[in-house]
């Protein structure tokens, strides 16, 4: 077999000698079969020059990519046969890897795969694994927005609970805004696309005369319910050095209209002061679905945010993010969408 | 010049100058075999479609000239108009010059046909090849 860097024996140059061959070698199961089918979608006889049809249909296919080309094979039966034949695809698959072919192991892993049509699923899969190839738009398109994510953060002192909320909807994109802020530095938020932008949001605590009486199950009458927080009696809410160290973080999410819930965080150690702030973080989890790792290169993380009034400190913002510590970046929030999707709808592509 | 008379499936008659009849490797081929007295006769296309085929090959004939001002841009515009047809035509044109045997013409149609199977779900595909099917049948 020849094999240069292009697709061998089907380009549209072909000989027409080349053409006809090909023509027999689809038609004639192919004709009758796509006669019957047609027959059967408008009730009556086929009224074309089958060998032509699959002929000229022929240099089409020729002309398409991987992806339509599969397309196409769901059209018909007849189609399905004459889109699927190794042909075709042997084309496409020295055009995407033109050393397959060149050597003995390369062919016997196609006939492994079981033909050149299989080979080209199963590898550009696998490329879509990486989030590469031909996998690309669907891996960086997650369905799940933003707006459909529903945050639980809860931060407990020793079993008895400081602050708690759930956020969702509208909230969470001002939440992402508040943290975004300067607008110099994140300029690209200026534009209305949503879900842009780094995966980190601020909640702000309020003060202890503010929303501190709300009884836990009494929603605030006034006000915007969906920023409500609910903060422990005022009595505790002043800390000292030591004990915001030892507070415990749960921060978790849902989809809307899912039931299932994904635990992001729950700080399973002290957290680090520095300043004012202390942080708590943890690596999220692998989905065990796709890979037999334990842990990821992805931090979630929460600070505690105080301000030092009178010789305590008051909590006054939780910010939240997730980082990749590879290269020590905050997730986007595309990134966390990938992730969260995955986590929450069991979305598996890889498996 | 010598001249060729190509006779359409209607019984149409096209006079065209040999040199443009020889685009046609089908008629090429005829002429080798039976010489130019008498009329080609091409009973798999019609008038409208020979005719569309001719101003093709003419178009392109003259662009390819030494003295042509055409620009790609010329040829290209002229390419797109070409094929902005419906479909039904657009799948005549394209047997027509698998059956005459017009390389250039066959690749601009069929890469043409390609590209609106790109962009559609098999569903729309089959609707799309169905219902020409039907207009030619």
């Amino acid at each position: 077999m020849t094999c240069g860097g292009k697709p061998s024996g089907i380009s549209a140059s072909q000989r027409p000698r080349t053409l006809s061959k090909c023509e027999t070698a689809i038609d004639p199961v192919l004709a009758r079969e796509e006669g019957r089918m047609e027959a059967i979608d408008r009730g009556d006889g086929g009224g074309c020059k089958e060998e032509e049809w699959w002929g000229w249909l022929w240099i089409v296919f020729s002309k398409l990519d991987g992806r339509s080309l599969a397309s196409c094979c769901c059209v018909s039966r007849a189609w399905q046969q004459a889109a699927g034949q190794e042909e075709l695809w042997r084309g496409l698959c020295a055009a995407a890897w033109p050393g397959l072919a060149l050597s003995d192991c390369g062919e016997k892993a196609v006939s492994v795969a079981g033909g050149y049509r299989r080979f080209y699923g199963i590898r550009m899969s696998a490329a879509a694994q990486l989030g590469g190839g031909g996998g690309r738009s669907s891996r960086s398109n997650p369905r799940l927005r933003l707006r459909e994510l529903v945050f639980f953060l809860d931060v407990h002192y020793r079993d008895s609970p400081v602050c708690s909320m759930a956020r969702g909807g509208d909230t969470l994109k001002r939440m992402f805004q508040a943290a975004a802020a300067p607008p110099e530095l994140h300029d690209h938020l200026d534009n209305d696309d949503e879900d842009q932008g780094t995966f980190r949001f601020v909640v702000e605590i309020p003060t202890s005369t503010g929303a501190s009486d709300v009884d836990a199950h009494q929603r605030p009458t006034d006000g915007n319910v969906d920023c409500a927080v609910w903060v422990g009696n005022s009595g505790s809410n002043r800390w000292s050095k030591k004990e915001i160290r030892d507070f415990t973080i749960s921060w978790a999410v849902m989809v809307r209209g899912s039931p299932k819930v994904f635990q992001i965080l729950c700080s399973r150690q002290p957290g680090q002061v520095v300043g004012n702030t202390c942080n708590y973080s943890e690596r999220l989890p692998i989905h065990s679905c796709c890979c037999c790792l334990s842990e990821t290169n992805h931090v979630a993380e929460v600070d505690l945010y105080f301000s030092a009034d009178g010789g305590g400190l008051f909590l006054r913002e939780l910010r939240c993010s997730i980082l990749n510590t590879d290269c020590w970046r905050y997730f986007t929030q595309v990134q966390a969408l990938q992730y969260l999707q995955h986590a929450l709808l069991h979305d598996c592509q890889f498996s | 010049m010598v001249k060729v008379t190509l006779k359409s499936a209607e019984g149409d008659v096209f006079e065209v100058d040999e040199e443009l009849a020889l685009e046609s490797l089908m008629v090429k081929n005829m002429i080798e075999d039976v010489g130019l007295d008498s009329a080609i006769s091409l009973p798999n296309v019609s008038s409208t479609i020979l005719a569309k085929v001719i101003e093709y090959i003419k178009f392109h004939m003259d662009a390819q000239k030494d003295g042509s001002k055409k620009t790609s841009e010329e040829i290209k515009a002229f390419d797109d108009d070409f094929v902005n047809v419906g479909i039904p035509t657009l799948f005549e044109m394209v047997l027509a010059s698998n059956y005459l045997n017009v390389k250039s013409l066959l690749s601009l149609t069929c890469n043409t046909v390609a590209n609106m199977i790109k962009t559609k779900p098999p569903a729309e595909v089959k609707e799309m090849f169905t219902s020409a099917k039907q207009a030619k049948a």
